[in-house]
């Protein structure tokens, strides 16, 4: 895009911002779809020297740009600790994972690199890649991970997982009466004290998928007719069950509920089957403005420290050489493309059962 | 606009006319140019999205009406418009009756302790958003809220009294929050009254009802246009409160459809735009009924150049009995809401106040605020952008109202109209529009604190036009005329004569959108980078982290600091202008 740049007279200014509107309503071409990233080489190098090279090529680029949904709690002292131990500066800018989207989108599409690395919810990571802004990366730690953590695509790696927990109130509600299963709630008596959060399809479709159509069905039809109180966003919902307000919360997430328990709240959780695991991933730009700086960032959150520091702060890292009391539970991986492909199919069941009610 | 020079009154003559009037074109021209920038830019990005399919790098964005059918064929849509335009109606009329009723006894009587009441009734707009419906839901929930189990405790009954999950409740919490809204314009309005005709009311015996009703109401028609217009499309486009309260009980509106759509994969940014074209469509229809009565000449002109002098009703022994609304009124939706506030900000976590709640005081949270570590840059980035959006939009505004009420230029309700459109863009497509202009038309402020000062002064600007306007129409124009005769400039008229009797809108805008800037997120969300942090991030931030402790003690001293700076605005804006006896 050249423009004449700093115009002196503000009629030129108008010219060039409706040659601008005019420009940005042409869909630009969908060139950059096959051309390989000019990092890709640096990403996928594994000599024996890498670890070296990358470290002293990271230092002179002397900063990396993070896009990230993790809570900044968590977030500001993960990348405290990589500029400590690095001297290279984390940019940290944070937003809900579809702004993550929005932003790294529209500025790629744009040819604006300032992004390196992308840690946000998997689904929005895969629809970045579906972009095709992000570059296939090797890590020496991705030997510590589950297969069912690095995409079939080979773009992104799920560094930690959201559980899907029954958060409750523990003046309200004692451990002992919770079922040992979904369909225990289906009781009368939990008529009026459950709660659940207002876009959790997929957590409804994992469920389904593990149960079998029929009985997996029949159970969310039932619950429907339970009708459970629903709220906007996971972290009102644990909110609500510490207040009092929800007494019991089907779909919480477990660090919500994690986090107000360690503060003294009265909210416990348990792990109900089938538990639903809900992956975050994190990714490396195509074209990433600070590549090796990039690249080292995602090692340090794959690494035993980096994804003991994610265990310490209360999320659930999902490498093995990392033992935590928070996922030893069997529980199901959600597969962030058939989120992505399924997407509308369970959503406007869902919105059936609990929205339009 | 064209037009414009040869149909203002202007007797200049010879070479120093020329220069005179060299100026007043450029001026005109330069806020013509500006509005029309910031206006079309969105309009047109939103207009076009509208009629195009998504974009992704598999698949190429392709022209379609498809967006269209799929918005307004739906009987859901349907339904779930008409339940909004029944929540705005709601939510409108209640605002403006608190809110006028508040700025009445507030401007046109001596009810005692006004000065100190003006800055109070402005709170619950200080409050943000999220705060002050989570406070609500504390106090006038079924389950847990205060005013439930105490009234429940008192008549030994387990009968719900008061329910805020309820199409009420919401009009309540959202009609409450922006009564400061309609008491901010009312004011403005009530304050540049003649006393004349109320005086001469009373002199021929009509009760102080009667006055109020039959004159001082009938005299700012316009302004209650204007204010209900304002709140009607403010409370349609608003999102916090229904998603909030409506949606555990399956109330659903409008902009949760626009959300919806833009919270897809691919992202529906054109059925999000065809849905908001409908709410263009209403606030064009309001806009033109406004421009009629603003085309009735001098009907409600009350200050005029037969010895203006702002003068506040005698109420007698009645000056008690609004002092103690007053008192009452603050007392349930300041101080209760405050406390609530103040309460949660000394725990560790959330909960109904207690006495057991009562051990785990705390200060921890002012602690954590005032170490945080962006709270300085936010809040400098912040005030820049609120004082400076406010000032530019209410200069800005004043010219272009000046264009629409005092000329008698064809189409000029247009230029009016336009500049009342971003009012309605949702947030996050104006957002949009405006980031991915500034991408492609690189002009260096992507990235940095003038993106977001171009998005809040876009956004704004309806609301600084409304403001200026009820003011403007109460000036007559044998003010500027006498000022020409005496061989005034333009430029002097303006400066001279009509800001300053301007005063009590600029003022009101200019407090309102300093407020609202500050809270602004939908737009600054996307729009900010690091480094340009702002106070409404900082909240939305730790609203997200479930720091709900650390939010409202925030939310305290955000109260505390914007309550400050208001009754020192007043304390300034008392200084210049028409002085009261």
């Amino acid at each position: 895009m050249s423009h004449p740049g700093g115009s002196k007279k503000q009629h030129l200014g108008l010219l060039c911002g409706l040659a601008g509107l005019l420009l940005l309503c042409l869909p630009p071409a969908l060139a950059q779809s096959a051309v390989p990233g000019k990092n890709d080489a640096l990403y996928l190098y594994r000599g024996a020297d890498r670890d070296q090279r990358l470290l002293d090529a990271a230092r002179k680029e002397g900063s990396v740009a993070l896009y990230t949904s993790l809570a900044t709690t968590e977030s500001r002292p993960l990348a405290a600790a990589f500029e400590k131990k690095y001297g290279i500066k984390v940019d940290l800018w944070r937003a809900i994972s579809d702004k993550v989207v929005q932003r790294t989108v529209t500025e790629g599409r744009a040819k604006r690199y300032a992004v390196d690395v992308v840690e946000t919810n998997g689904p929005e990571v895969e629809m970045i890649a579906r972009e095709k802004l992000l570059s296939e990366f090797f890590s020496p730690y991705l030997a510590d991970f589950p297969p069912a953590a690095i995409a079939p695509n080979h773009l992104w790696v799920s560094d930690r997982l959201e559980l899907y927990v029954v958060a409750y109130n523990t003046n309200k509600v004692k451990r002992e009466d919770l079922p040992k299963h979904f369909e225990g709630f289906l009781d009368p008596k939990w008529k009026g004290r459950l709660g659940i959060e207002a876009t959790d399809s997929e957590w409804m479709g994992a469920i389904v998928k593990k149960l079998g159509t029929d009985r997996g069905m029949k159970l969310f039809e039932k619950l429907a007719e339970m009708r459970p109180d629903v709220r906007k966003g996971h972290i009102l919902l644990a909110e609500m069950v510490a207040a009092g307000e929800v007494p019991v919360a089907l779909s919480a997430y477990h660090a919500n509920a994690e986090s107000l328990k360690r503060r003294g709240a009265p909210i416990d959780w348990v792990a109900i089957e089938p538990v639903v695991g809900r992956p975050q991933a994190i990714a490396v730009a195509k074209n990433a403005p600070h590549p090796s700086a990039a690249l080292l960032f995602a090692d340090f959150v794959l690494s035993p420290e980096g994804q003991g520091l994610l265990n310490s702060l209360g999320r659930v890292p999902l490498s093995l050489k990392v033992s935590t009391s928070l996922n030893n539970f069997p529980y199901i991986l959600i597969d962030p493309a058939t989120v992505l492909d399924e997407s509308g199919k369970w959503e406007s069941l869902w919105d059936k059962l609990f929205i339009n009610k | 606009m064209a037009a414009a020079g040869q149909l203002l009154a202007q007797p200049s003559t010879g070479a120093s006319g020329w220069l005179k009037f060299d100026f007043k074109w450029l001026v005109i021209g330069v806020c013509v140019l500006a509005v029309a920038y910031l206006a079309l830019m969105p309009l047109g990005f939103l207009l076009w999205q509208s009629f195009f399919t998504p974009q992704t790098a598999t698949k190429a964005a392709e022209f379609t009406y498809g967006n269209y059918l799929a918005a307004y064929t739906s009987s859901e849509t349907l339904k779930l418009f008409f339940t909004s335009v029944g929540y705005a109606a709601g939510t409108s009329i209640f605002s403006f009756t608190v809110g006028t009723l508040l700025a009445w006894m507030n401007e046109r009587t001596n009810t005692p302790l006004k000065p100190l009441f003006f800055a109070l009734s402005i709170i619950p707009l200080i409050i943000p958003g999220v705060l002050f419906t989570v406070a609500w839901i504390l106090l006038a929930s079924p389950k847990i809220g205060i005013v439930n189990l105490m009234l429940q405790g008192l008549f030994n009954t387990d009968h719900v009294f008061v329910n805020i999950y309820s199409i009420w409740g919401m009009i309540w919490v959202d009609g409450l929050h922006y009564s400061s809204m309609a008491f901010l314009i009312m004011s403005a309005a009530f304050r540049s009254m003649d006393p004349s005709l109320e005086e001469s009311a009373m002199m021929s015996g009509a009760s102080v009802p009667q006055i109020a009703w039959h004159i001082t109401l009938k005299l700012t028609w316009p302004a209650i246009f204007a204010t209900l217009l304002i709140l009607f499309v403010r409370s349609i486009e608003s999102f916090e409160v229904p998603a909030l309260l409506g949606l555990p009980v399956g109330i659903q509106v409008f902009t949760s459809a626009i959300y919806d759509a833009i919270h897809q994969y691919p992202s529906q940014i054109g059925l999000a735009s065809s849905y908001a074209v409908t709410l263009l469509l209403i606030t064009t229809v309001g806009i033109y009924f406004q421009s009629k009565l603003s085309s009735q000449g001098n009907k409600y002109s009350t200050v005029t150049g037969k010895g203006f002098r702002p003068r506040s009703m005698d109420l007698g022994k009645w000056r008690y009995v609004t002092a103690s609304i007053f008192v009452f009124y603050f007392s349930l939706i300041v101080v209760l809401p405050f406390l609530v506030l103040l309460w949660s900000s000394l725990q560790k976590f959330y909960s109904v106040p207690s006495m057991a709640a009562l051990h785990n005081l705390s200060f921890d949270a002012y602690t954590f605020i005032l170490t945080y570590p962006t709270l300085a840059s936010a809040v400098v980035n912040s005030l820049f952008l609120a004082v400076g959006c406010a000032t530019l939009v209410m200069l800005l505004t004043s010219v272009i109202c000046w264009i629409v009420v005092k000329t008698k230029l064809p189409g000029r309700w247009l230029l009016d109209n336009l500049a009342s459109l971003p009012m309605v863009f949702p947030g996050l497509v104006l957002g949009l529009a405006i980031m991915i202009f500034y991408l492609y038309f690189d002009i260096g402020i992507y990235g940095t604190i003038w993106i977001m000062f171009i998005a809040y002064v876009t956004r704004f600007m309806p609301y600084g036009l409304r403001y200026n306007t009820t003011s403007m129409m109460q000036i007559h124009r044998e003010l500027e005329e006498s000022a020409a005769m005496s061989g005034a400039s333009w430029g002097t008229t303006f400066w001279r004569i009509i800001l300053p009797l301007l005063k009590p809108g600029l003022m009101a805008g200019w407090i309102y959108i300093m407020i609202v800037s500050i809270r602004e997120l939908s737009t600054s969300i996307l729009l900010y980078s690091p480094g340009t942090e702002v106070v409404s991030v900082l909240i939305w931030e730790l609203w997200e982290n479930g720091q709900y402790v650390e939010l409202s003690a925030l939310g305290v001293m955000f109260i505390l600091a914007l309550f400050m700076m208001v009754m020192l605005a007043q304390f300034v804006g008392r200084k210049f202008g028409v002085k009261e006896d």
